[in-house]
C-alpha cells in the first residue's frame, strides 16, 4: 500500500529512470513489483481534495506552538486535542503570509495572499480553492463549495478577478443542496430556466461587444471584464444543466438543522463539518473552503492579558479543536481504494492572526492534515523573519496534480515537506 | 532592472540631465549634493535611495516615489533642518523642474488610461437606483449583492468595482426578485387593513410579562386587575396560562427588560404579506416602577422601533434588521408618534426599552412584585396598509404602461403557457391574505407595437440616457422570441426587463470620454448627491441640455440636496470618508463600558450626520471640522458628554458651553468609537485617523518587520509608555513625530468616545465613581494611571490637552478644506485625484475661500468645475 499512495511523478519518474537505466529484459519483474502504482496511475482519477479552513480571531499562540521542532515535537493543549492524528498532521510555525498586514483586513487573504488588504486601492487576487477548482472542478457536481460558520458575509473564496464568493452559511440548506432530488417537474423546470438564463446571457455578451465598440481601450478592458463574467456564467449553466438530469447521491444521515445562536459556534461548526464529511464521501465536491467567522469572541481575544479573559477563549478554541479533531476522524474512518479519505484529503487549518490581542499578522498558527503527505512533525521556521506559507499553497496544488511551480507569493514547494 | 526610457517619455531636455543619475554614471549635480548623503546605497534614510532610483515615470510606484520626493522639496521638509541647505532658488528650480515632467507624465497616463474608468453600480448605487426607478422605497437588494472592494478610500473607483460570474448570477437573481415585486398580479389592490397590535398579544411573550415579570400590564396607567403582575412564585395567575396562547388583552404593556438573545418583543400580529408601505402609529409613555405601583419616571425615556425580517423558522433573528427610530416616551403621559415606512415579505415592526439599562433576566431582576426600576409602556401599536396612491402601482405602470390587468383565459389562449406566479409563505401572523381572484395579467391586442412603446419608455429611464433604435430592437426581438415559442405577453416581456437590468448599459455608468455630455454630468450629479438615477426634472434637464448652463446646475444643487434622497449621499459618503461603516466592528468590552449600548452606538452615527447636514446647510468653514461652538445631540449623547438640559430621542443643535472640546469631527463618539478596538485605544490608529481622514496627509503604512504593541489594561502600563520605547527608534521616529500628536491629544477620549482622566482599568487601581452611568448597571472597573493629552506638533508647535490641539489645527482651515474637497471629489468622480489636478483642486480651493470658505460652496465649486464635469 505504501508503493500506491506514493506521487504520480515520483512513480512515473522512478519508472522512467528505470527503463533508461536498465534493460528491458530486466526490467520485467521490477514491473510487476510496481503494477498497483501503476494501476493507481492508469486510473485516470483517483480523487485527491482539498479543505481550507482559516478561523478569523486569531489562535492563542502559547497553546498551540510546540517548543520543539521535528518529529519528537511535546504536545501542547491545543494539539492535546488532536494527538490521535498525530501522525497524520505537520504543525508549521515561524510561517506568515508575505506582505499580507493590516490585522482583522488579512482575513480575506488567508487562501488569495494577496498583500496589503489594508491600503487603499486593494485588489484581491485568486484564492487557493477557485484556483484549484479552475482546473479539477469540472470532475463533480459542484466544482467548490464555499462554506462559513457565521451569521454575518464573510468567504475565503475569491474569483480570478478579485471578486468574492458568497458562502453558504446553512448545513441545512447545504445538505438540501448536495443531496435532496428535486420532483422531475422541478427538474424540467430548472432545466428550462437554466435554459432561459443562457439563453440571456448569449444576449448580454452581444450587448456588452456592442457596447464596446463605442468604448476607448481601457474601458473596453473593463467591458471585457463584464464579458468574461456573462461567459463563464454560462459555461456554469451549461455545466449545471448537464447535472441537473443526473440524480443526486443518497446518504442515510438525517438532514441537519440550523442553530441560529451564534455563540454556539462550537456546534454550528461541528454541524458544518458533519454536512462537509458527507460532501467529501459522496464526491460531490472535491474542494471545500471554510471560513470560520467567531466574530462573536472578539472581545476577548482583545484579552489584554487579563487571565479570566484568556481562560474563556482558551476554552473556546479547545472546543473548535476538538470539533476539528471529529472531523478529521471522520475521514480516516471513511475507508476509500485501501486508504483512508483523509489520505487523499488535505485539510488546511489556520488563522490569519498570530496575536489576535495585537493584530499581528506574523506568525500564523497553522497546521496540514491528511491528503497524502509525509506527516507526523513540527516545522519550525524562522520566527524572525517568517518563511512564506504560500509556499505550502503551491506543495497543495502540486499534491493536487496542478501544474503549478508558483501560487500568490509563493514561488516554490515548502521546504520540508515531501510527498507520502 | 529595466532601463530607463527617456528618449520616448518626452523629458525637458535640461531635467534629463538633472536626473540621469545612474544613465550619467553618476548622481546628479542638485540630488548628489544635497540629497545623496542620507538618501544613499549605504544609509538609504526613510528607505530611499536615490542613487539607485530610476526615473521611470511610466511605472505607478517609480511615479509615486517621485511625487513624494517633489512633495518633500516644495514643502522644504527635505533636506532637513539640521543639514545644510540648498539655496532656495535652485531647491525651487529643481522642484520646478521634476513637476514638470511628473506633470507630463501624469497626463500622458491619463489621456491613455482614461479618467473616470467605465465602472458599474455600487451594491448602494444599484439598490436605490432600482427603488427609484420603479417607485418601491423600501425594496432590499443591496444584501445580497456580493460586497464591493474599495480603492482610495471609497467603493465607487473602477479599480474597486470588478465583476464576476458571481455578480451576474446576483445580478439575475436580484432581477428576478425586483420584477416579482413591481408586476401586478391581481385586478384590485390588497384590502387595506388597519390593526392596532398590543406588545403582550402572542405565546412565548405573554409569559414573559405574565409569568416571568419582565413586564407588566397596565390599564389607563394602573396595574391591569384582570391580570396582575407577577408575584414571588413561579407559577400565578390561575387562568393566564391557560389562555396564553389566544391572548388578546390590549392593555398597555410596560416593560423593564432590553431585548435579547431570549427576549424578542415584535409586534408580531401583523407579518407583511404584501410588500409596500404602511403607516404606523404608536403611544408611548414611561414610568417608574415599585414593587406593585405605578410611579413618575425619571424623566423621559426612548424606545425603539425597528424592522425585523423572520427567518425561516419564523422565529426572527437577534438582529433587527433596521432601525426605524428612537420615540420619546414621557413620563406617564402618553406621547403618539406616526410613520410611514415600507415592509417587505415577512417583516415585521420590533420593540425595545432603548434608553433603559439591560435588565439580566428575573432571576436576577426578580419578578415584578419584588422589582424596582424604570419601565417603558407601549400603549398600542397601529399598522395600516398596504397603501397604494393608484393601481395598478407605479411599479406595474413603468414596465407595462396603462395596459389592463384581465383574466388569464387559458381555453382562449390554447398554446400560450400562463404567466408563473411565486408562492410566498407567511411565516408567522394574525393578518390574513385576500382570497384569491384568480390568474390576472397584462392584456395586449398588438403586442409588438405595445413591447415596442413600453421599451421605448423604460429602456432611456433605465440606462439614464438616450437609447437608439437598434439597441430598441435588440430587446424588443427578445420579447418577440419568448412570444414566438408561447410564452404570455407579461413572461415574454418580463423576460426582455430581465435582460435589461443586467445588461450592462444599465450596470455601468456609461459616459463620454473627455466633457461630459448632459446625460452624464445629470448621472453624475443625480449619483453624487442622491446615490441614484436622476429623476424626472433632471432627466428633462439633461434632454434640453439646459443641465449644462452654470446658473441651472447650481440651482440643481440646491434642489438635489434639499430633497430627502440626499441622505443618502450623507450616508454613503461619511460611511466611508469617516469610516462610519465600521461603527459596529466591535463591541466595547462589557466590564470596561458596560454604559455603552446599541442607543448610544445608534445616536454616535445620528450625531455625525447631523453634524454634516448642518455645515452644509449652514454653509461653516472647514474650521468647524475639528472645533465647534454647538453640537449636534439628542439626549442620551448629551448625558454621555456631560451637556445638561438636552431632553428627547431626537438630534437638536445644541449651544455648547465654554471649554467644551465636542461637536467638530475630531471630538465626536462615532469617530473616537470606529479609531479604537472596543478594548483600548491607541494614539498611532487615531493619529492615523486624523492625519488620512482630516489633513489629507495619509501617514506610510509600518515597516511589516516591526512588532505591533501588546495592548494591556492590566492598569499597569500605558500605551503612551509603551510607545516611547517604540518612538525611541530612529526608524520609527520621523513618521511617529506626524502621526502620534493628534492621537495623544485624543487619548482625554475613550473607546466610546466618553473623556477621561484616567484609563479604566480591570487590574490595578483606585475605585471608579459611577458618574453618569445608569444606576441599574454594575460597575467593574477601576480607574488606571493617568492620562497625558499633551504633545508637540512636527513643526514643534505644542499642546497641552485636547483644547490646544483643536486651537493649534483649526487655525488652519486650508489643508482642512482641501482634504475635504479631495474626499468629496474622488466620491463625486469615482477616480483618484491625480497629480495632474492639484492647481484645479487648488483653484477650487481658492474660489471657495474667496467665497467665504462654506462647505456647500466647496461643494457648489466641485460640480462646477472642469474636474467633475469631464472624464
Amino acid at each position: 500500500m505504501n508503493r500506491s499512495s506514493s506521487s504520480r511523478y515520483q512513480s512515473a519518474l522512478s519508472r522512467r529512470a528505470l527503463l533508461r537505466g536498465a534493460g528491458v529484459a530486466l526490467a520485467l519483474p521490477w514491473l510487476d513489483a510496481m503494477r498497483p502504482a501503476c494501476a493507481a496511475d492508469s486510473s485516470a482519477d483517483v480523487p485527491r481534495r482539498l479543505v481550507a479552513i482559516e478561523t478569523n480571531m486569531g489562535i492563542l499562540p502559547q497553546f498551540f506552538f510546540p517548543e520543539t521542532a521535528g518529529r519528537d515535537y511535546t504536545l501542547t493543549p491545543y494539539l492535546e486535542r488532536l494527538a490521535d492524528r498525530r501522525d497524520q498532521i505537520t504543525v508549521f510555525s515561524g510561517v506568515s503570509l508575505p506582505g499580507v498586514t493590516g490585522g482583522h483586513a488579512a482575513e480575506r487573504c488567508f487562501l488569495t495572499g494577496t498583500p496589503h488588504p489594508e491600503r487603499g486601492g486593494f485588489r484581491n487576487g485568486v484564492s487557493l480553492d477557485q484556483f484549484a477548482a479552475e482546473r479539477i472542478g469540472n470532475r463533480t457536481r459542484y466544482p467548490s463549495l464555499v462554506l462559513a460558520m457565521t451569521n454575518e458575509n464573510p468567504t475565503l473564496s475569491y474569483t480570478r478577478s478579485g471578486a468574492p464568493i458568497p458562502a453558504e452559511k446553512s448545513p441545512k440548506k447545504l445538505f438540501q443542496k448536495l443531496f435532496v432530488q428535486g420532483k422531475p417537474e422541478e427538474v424540467d423546470a430548472s432545466v428550462e430556466a437554466l435554459r432561459q438564463g443562457r439563453s440571456t446571457l448569449d444576449f448580454l455578451t452581444e450587448q456588452a461587444k456592442r457596447l464596446g465598440r463605442s468604448l476607448g481601450p481601457a474601458d473596453q478592458r473593463r467591458i471585457d471584464q463584464y464579458f468574461t463574467a456573462v461567459r463563464e456564467l454560462e459555461q456554469r449553466l451549461h455545466s449545471a444543466q448537464e447535472w441537473e438530469r443526473k440524480p443526486k447521491p443518497t446518504v442515510t444521515a438525517a438532514p441537519p438543522e440550523d442553530i441560529e445562536d451564534i455563540r454556539q459556534f462550537v456546534n454550528k461548526t461541528k454541524l458544518t463539518f458533519d454536512v462537509m464529511k458527507l460532501a467529501l464521501e459522496t464526491d460531490s465536491s472535491r474542494v471545500i473552503s471554510l471560513f470560520i467567522d467567531t466574530t462573536v469572541i472578539h472581545n476577548i481575544t482583545h484579552h489584554g492579558n487579563r487571565p479570566e479573559a484568556l481562560a474563556e477563549l482558551r476554552r473556546h478554541e479547545e472546543g473548535q479543536f476538538d470539533v476539528l479533531a471529529g472531523f478529521l476522524k471522520s475521514l480516516a474512518e471513511l475507508p476509500e481504494e485501501g486508504q483512508s479519505c483523509l489520505d487523499r484529503t488535505m485539510v488546511l487549518y489556520g488563522t490569519c492572526m498570530g496575536s489576535a490581542n495585537s493584530h499581528s499578522n506574523l506568525n500564523l498558527p497553522v497546521l496540514l492534515a491528511g491528503g497524502g503527505f509525509k506527516h507526523g512533525q513540527h516545522l519550525a521556521f524562522d520566527v524572525q523573519q517568517n518563511y512564506p506559507l504560500t509556499n505550502l499553497y503551491v506543495s497543495m496544488l502540486q499534491r493536487l496534480r496542478i501544474e503549478a511551480d508558483t501560487f500568490s507569493t509563493g514561488v516554490g514547494t515548502l521546504r520540508g515537506l515531501d510527498f507520502a | 532592472m529595466r532601463r530607463p526610457t527617456f528618449l520616448c517619455s518626452g523629458l525637458p531636455a535640461m531635467l534629463l540631465i538633472a536626473l540621469t543619475t545612474r544613465a550619467a554614471g553618476g548622481a546628479a549635480p542638485f540630488l548628489q549634493m544635497h540629497c545623496a548623503g542620507c538618501h544613499d546605497g549605504a544609509t538609504k534614510a526613510g528607505g530611499l535611495d536615490l542613487t539607485a532610483l530610476a526615473l521611470e515615470l511610466d511605472q505607478p510606484e517609480n511615479f509615486s516615489r517621485w511625487v513624494k520626493v517633489h512633495d518633500r522639496l516644495e514643502a522644504g521638509e527635505m533636506p532637513p533642518k539640521d543639514q545644510p541647505r540648498p539655496p532656495v532658488e535652485e531647491a525651487n528650480a529643481f522642484a520646478t523642474q521634476l513637476r514638470q515632467s511628473l506633470l507630463e507624465a501624469d497626463r500622458r497616463r491619463l489621456a491613455a488610461a482614461g479618467r473616470t474608468g467605465l465602472r458599474r453600480l455600487t451594491r448602494a448605487e444599484y439598490e436605490n437606483t432600482v427603488r427609484d426607478l420603479f417607485d418601491m422605497p423600501g425594496i432590499a437588494l443591496a444584501g445580497e449583492l456580493p460586497a464591493d472592494g474599495s480603492a482610495h478610500g471609497f467603493d465607487k473607483n473602477c479599480d474597486a468595482l470588478d465583476i464576476s460570474h458571481v455578480n451576474v448570477t446576483k445580478y439575475l437573481e436580484a432581477a428576478d426578485h425586483t420584477l416579482d415585486y413591481a408586476i401586478a398580479t391581481r385586478p384590485m389592490p390588497p384590502t387595506v387593513h388597519k390593526r392596532r397590535i398590543s406588545l403582550c398579544n402572542a405565546g412565548g411573550f405573554v409569559a414573559h410579562v405574565v409569568l416571568n415579570g419582565d413586564g407588566v400590564l397596565l390599564v389607563d396607567k394602573k396595574i391591569d386587575p384582570e391580570f396582575p403582575p407577577s408575584g414571588e412564585q413561579g407559577h400565578i395567575d390561575e387562568g393566564a396560562h391557560e389562555r396564553m396562547g389566544t391572548f388578546e388583552r390590549g392593555s398597555s404593556v410596560g416593560l423593564f427588560r432590553h431585548e435579547d438573545e431570549s427576549l424578542s418583543p415584535y409586534f408580531i400580529d401583523h407579518v407583511t404579506i404584501y410588500p409596500g408601505l404602511y403607516r404606523v402609529r404608536t403611544s408611548l409613555f414611561a414610568f417608574q416602577w415599585d414593587q406593585g405601583q405605578v410611579l413618575p419616571a425619571r424623566g423621559t425615556e426612548a424606545a425603539r422601533l425597528s424592522v425585523v425580517q423572520l427567518t425561516g423558522d419564523g422565529r426572527g433573528g437577534q438582529h433587527p434588521s433596521y432601525v426605524l427610530g428612537y420615540f420619546d416616551a414621557p413620563s406617564l403621559e402618553s406621547q403618539e408618534h406616526e410613520l410611514v415606512t415600507w415592509l417587505n415579505h415577512n417583516e415585521l415592526i420590533g420593540f425595545n426599552t432603548a434608553s433603559l439599562a439591560p435588565q439580566a433576566n428575573y432571576y436576577k431582576k426578580k419578578r415584578a412584585m419584588e422589582f424596582t426600576g424604570p419601565g417603558i409602556a407601549c400603549d398600542w401599536l397601529d399598522i395600516e396598509g398596504p397603501l397604494y396612491e393608484v393601481w395598478p402601482p407605479v411599479s406595474h405602470r413603468r414596465l407595462f404602461g396603462d395596459l389592463p390587468l384581465v383574466k388569464f383565459d387559458a381555453a382562449a389562449q390554447a398554446g400560450t403557457r400562463p404567466p408563473l406566479r411565486k408562492q410566498v409563505r407567511q411565516l408567522s401572523g394574525k393578518n390574513r391574505p385576500d382570497p384569491d381572484a384568480g390568474l390576472f395579467t397584462v392584456q395586449s391586442t398588438q403586442p409588438l407595437a405595445d413591447a415596442d412603446r413600453l421599451l421605448a419608455e423604460f429602456l432611456p429611464n433605465a440606462f439614464r440616457r438616450p437609447v437608439p433604435d437598434e439597441v430598441r430592437a435588440d430587446y424588443l426581438a427578445q420579447f418577440a422570441a419568448r412570444l414566438q415559442e408561447g410564452d404570455c405577453f407579461e413572461t415574454a416581456l418580463r423576460y426582455a426587463y430581465r435582460a435589461v437590468l443586467c445588461s450592462p448599459e444599465f450596470l455601468y455608468h456609461v459616459e463620454p470620454a473627455g466633457v461630459l455630455d448632459a446625460p452624464a454630468l445629470a448621472n453624475r450629479l443625480s449619483y453624487f448627491l442622491w446615490n441614484s438615477l436622476p429623476d424626472a426634472r433632471l432627466t428633462q434637464l439633461a434632454r434640453s441640455g439646459d443641465i449644462k448652463r452654470p446658473d441651472v446646475l447650481q440651482g440643481e444643487v440646491e434642489r438635489l440636496l434639499q430633497d430627502p434622497k440626499s441622505q443618502r449621499f450623507i450616508d454613503d459618503f461619511l460611511g466611508q470618508w469617516l469610516k462610519l461603516r465600521q461603527i459596529a466592528a466591535n463591541d466595547p468590552d462589557k466590564k470596561l463600558y458596560p454604559e455603552f449600548n446599541p442607543y448610544l452606538q445608534d445616536s454616535m452615527v445620528a450625531e455625525t450626520r447631523a453634524y454634516f447636514r448642518e455645515l452644509l446647510e449652514k454653509n461653516l468653514d472647514a474650521s468647524y471640522l475639528v472645533r465647534s461652538d454647538f453640537a449636534m445631540l439628542n439626549q442620551k449623547l448629551a448625558a454621555h458628554y456631560g451637556i445638561p438640559g438636552v431632553v428627547g430621542s431626537k438630534i437638536r443643535r445644541v449651544k455648547l458651553p465654554d471649554g467644551c472640546p465636542r461637536g467638530g469631527f475630531l471630538t465626536q463618539a462615532a469617530i473616537l468609537k470606529v479609531t479604537a478596538n472596543g478594548t483600548t485605544t491607541s494614539p498611532v490608529p487615531r493619529g492615523a485617523f486624523v492625519m488620512d481622514r482630516l489633513l489629507g496627509q495619509p501617514p506610510e503604512p509600518p515597516p511589516s518587520n516591526v512588532a505591533a504593541v501588546e495592548p494591556d489594561v492590566r492598569g499597569t502600563t500605558t500605551i503612551r509608555e509603551q510607545l516611547a520605547k517604540h518612538r525611541s527608534e530612529t526608524v520609527c521616529a520621523s513618521c511617529h513625530a506626524k502621526i502620534d500628536p493628534a492621537g495623544f491629544a485624543l487619548e482625554s477620549f475613550d473607546v466610546i468616545g466618553g473623556f477621561r482622566t484616567r484609563y479604566r482599568s480591570i487590574g490595578e487601581g483606585l475605585s471608579a465613581e459611577r458618574g453618569a452611568i445608569d444606576p441599574a448597571i454594575g460597575i467593574g472597573f477601576k480607574l488606571g494611571p493617568e492620562v497625558d493629552p499633551q504633545g508637540v506638533l512636527p513643526d514643534e508647535r505644542t499642546f497641552h490637552d485636547i483644547l490646544e490641539f483643536q486651537s493649534l489645527i483649526a487655525a488652519e482651515p486650508r489643508p482642512l478644506l482641501k482634504n475635504l474637497a479631495r474626499q468629496l471629489a474622488v466620491y463625486a468622480t469615482g477616480r483618484e485625484v491625480a497629480f495632474s489636478d492639484r492647481e484645479e483642486m487648488d483653484a477650487i480651493i481658492d474660489r471657495t475661500l474667496a467665497e467665504g470658505g462654506g462647505i456647500r460652496t466647496l461643494l457648489h465649486e466641485l460640480v462646477q468645475s472642469p474636474l467633475f464635469q469631464s472624464n
